[in-house]
């Protein structure tokens, strides 16, 4: 099949999404389908720029090609999934988090605007036109699905792929620290983890590895670890490269990763190929899709002082830990996370409307 | 339901300003009301059914605004009392509830808007009324013509309520013509101070307006203006208007569906 993938691109920004792209075309190729990737140029601030990206999307055809016609269309985000394609299949990467669950989220912008409130209907109110025409939709995640379901009444089938490393984590003897690997965020909820961290008993030292959103974020947290004392305890790695990243996975004890109601959550997944234990919280998102509090991790109400008896668990009771772990690996392997799957599941034919996709 | 509520307050002494008093307890039985106003003082017995809060132009705090369920702006013609909140309904939608039959006065003296461009008079009489608006506004523009001549023509209703969500007005007529041009969804109300209207008629027509309106209509008005505006260097006509035909197709599937927030 000649397939293109829609996406969008923000100018001289590379994330986790662009290399969900790339990954989604390899996988396709390796099929052997033709596939390319169409990405809608985006910005968000002021927000009539949102509008004016869904029109502008809203009036490509991808239809036909220089190349022919075009078989398939799989849409990622949004508004790249309001483009008009006859075989559209949506696989919904999230929807545009600030004019929902995100809406009234203090570190979310979209509100201060004027017409913040308008253009948050505007594009409510299109996806609930627009998305319903996809011969199918899938979520990345059930957390994606559920909020697709919520705010929109609209259903679709959660369908899992793995981690962008999953072929190259491994395993190894537990060291001295819980891994955090993760952008440095406000969603991410570093900063949770530094006051769990002075409520802890035990001493448990915490590695951050990723790089800060913005400077004044970081420098927030640096210096909340000042104020509360557990500065030494903490090992700030900034960026690091994908061989240290599954080095840091293999030797740490457990990893945390607590964010706000992430869509899907590469860190749980590949802590679980790493066979280790995940902390997460309950208001977490996709981590709970897949850590079983007290069988592959701990699960903690999002609070400073339950992160702490989480972190402290899992720094005295190295054996239960890893246990924890290894019953964290068996999980992954029985969910059948595989791009052969999500190939399989994407350009298999459409059923028609009103039959049960399971 | 929390209404933000845009008006003149007593004791200033203009029509909207005492709508507002007699409405607003009726109102206040069933949602919750902030009253903002930039007046240095008011009435204090509004406090009794509504929040009163002071604001500045300059620094508005627009999340407590989107985070409301309904914004409503009382427009009048005295661009002094009306002024700032014809512009704030300009950068938010809502409903405009009009107090007269023309806005003449308070288009030319209003302080100028929130944000974008202002298009300018010769240009919005031309838009609205054509050519003989465009000519009668450089007249006017050059002295030979006053500006209560020029209101009696030329009202200037069309382009202050156009960035509204719904308009409400008590004159009949009014609202008959409105209702068949291509602008917001328009009901005509019983002035509630005047004959044969009450405050409890008011307030009815205004939740129902509210739930029809939507934001469907100011959505699909600030994309046409964008659109619009991105257009405007093809210089070939049928071009443009292939291509505005085009966005305006896609523009009407995203937005026949009304909005009702949460």
């Amino acid at each position: 099949m000649r397939i293109l993938i829609a996406t969008i691109k923000v100018p001289f920004i590379r994330g986790g999404a662009e290399l969900h792209a790339e990954n989604l075309q390899k996988a396709l190729a390796a099929h052997g389908h033709e596939v390319d990737i169409v990405a809608a140029p985006f910005r968000w601030n002021p927000p009539e720029r949102i509008l004016d990206h869904m029109v502008t999307c809203r009036m490509l055809d991808l239809t036909e090609t220089v190349r022919g016609p075009v078989d398939l269309l799989i849409a990622l985000r949004f508004p790249a999934y309001y483009i008009r394609h006859p075989n559209k299949v949506l696989w919904l990467l999230h929807q545009f988090r600030s004019a929902y669950e995100l809406w009234d989220h203090p570190q979310v912008d979209l509100g201060r605007w004027p017409n913040g409130r308008l253009v948050r209907d505007a594009i409510r109110d299109a996806d609930r036109s627009l998305l319903p025409e996809a011969a199918k939709i899938f979520a990345n995640s059930k957390t994606v699905a559920g909020r697709l379901q919520k705010y929109c009444g609209i259903a679709s089938v959660p369908l899992y792929h793995p981690p962008p490393l999953h072929d190259r984590i491994f395993n190894a003897k537990a060291t001295d620290y819980v891994f955090f690997p993760s952008r440095l965020s406000p969603l991410k909820r570093q900063s949770l983890v530094v006051e769990a961290l002075a409520k802890t008993r035990s001493g448990v030292r915490v590695a951050f590895a990723g790089e800060p959103e913005s400077a004044e974020y970081l420098e927030k947290i640096r210096n909340m670890a000042r104020r509360l004392g557990v500065l030494k305890r903490i090992l700030w790695l900034g960026s690091v490269s994908n061989e240290e990243l599954v080095e840091r996975y293999a030797k740490c004890v457990a990893v945390v990763y607590p964010p706000l109601d992430e869509d899907y959550g590469y860190v749980s997944l590949e802590a679980m190929l790493a066979a280790k234990a995940v902390i997460t919280c309950t208001d977490s998102g996709g981590p709970n899709e897949f850590v079983v509090s007290g069988q592959t991790g701990l699960v903690a109400p999002p609070d400073p002082e339950s992160v702490a008896q989480a972190l402290d668990l899992v720094w005295v009771d190295r054996a239960q830990a890893e246990r924890m772990g290894q019953a964290g690996r068996a999980r992954y392997d029985g969910l059948n996370i595989s791009w052969d799957r999500v190939v399989d599941e994407l350009t298999s034919p459409a059923i028609p409307r009103g039959l049960t996709v399971s | 339901m929390k209404i933000h509520w845009f008006s003149p307050l007593p004791p200033v002494e203009v029509s909207a300003a005492a709508c507002t008093a007699a409405v607003v307890p009726c109102l206040a039985r069933t949602t919750s009301i902030v009253l903002w106003t930039a007046q240095a003082a008011w009435d204090p017995a509004l406090a009794r059914y509504a929040r009163v809060r002071k604001y500045s132009m300059r620094r508005f705090p627009w999340r407590t605004l989107n985070r409301g369920d309904l914004a409503v702006f009382n427009l009048g013609r005295e661009a002094e009392h009306h002024g700032t909140i014809w512009r704030l309904l300009q950068a938010h939608s809502g409903i405009a509830v009009v107090h007269d039959a023309q806005l003449h006065e308070l288009y030319l003296q209003a302080p100028h808007p929130v944000s974008g461009e202002d298009p300018g008079y010769v240009a919005e009489c031309e838009r609205f009324y054509g050519s003989a608006g465009r000519l009668a506004g450089e007249i006017f523009r050059g002295g030979l013509c006053s500006a209560a001549r020029m209101a009696e023509r030329f009202p200037m209703f069309e382009p202050v309520v156009e960035a509204a969500s719904g308009v409400m007005v008590y004159d009949g007529a009014l609202a008959g013509r409105l209702a068949r041009q291509t602008g917001p969804p328009v009901v005509h109300v019983p002035n509630p101070l005047g004959e044969g209207g009450n405050p409890d008629e008011f307030v009815r027509a205004l939740l129902q307006l509210a739930s029809a309106a939507g934001s469907g209509y100011a959505t699909s008005l600030i994309m046409a203006q964008r659109i619009a505006h991105a257009m405007k260097p093809i210089v070939n006509a049928q071009v443009r208007e292939a291509v505005l035909n085009r966005a305006a197709d896609a523009v009407c599937s995203m937005t026949t569906r009304r909005a009702g927030g949460d």
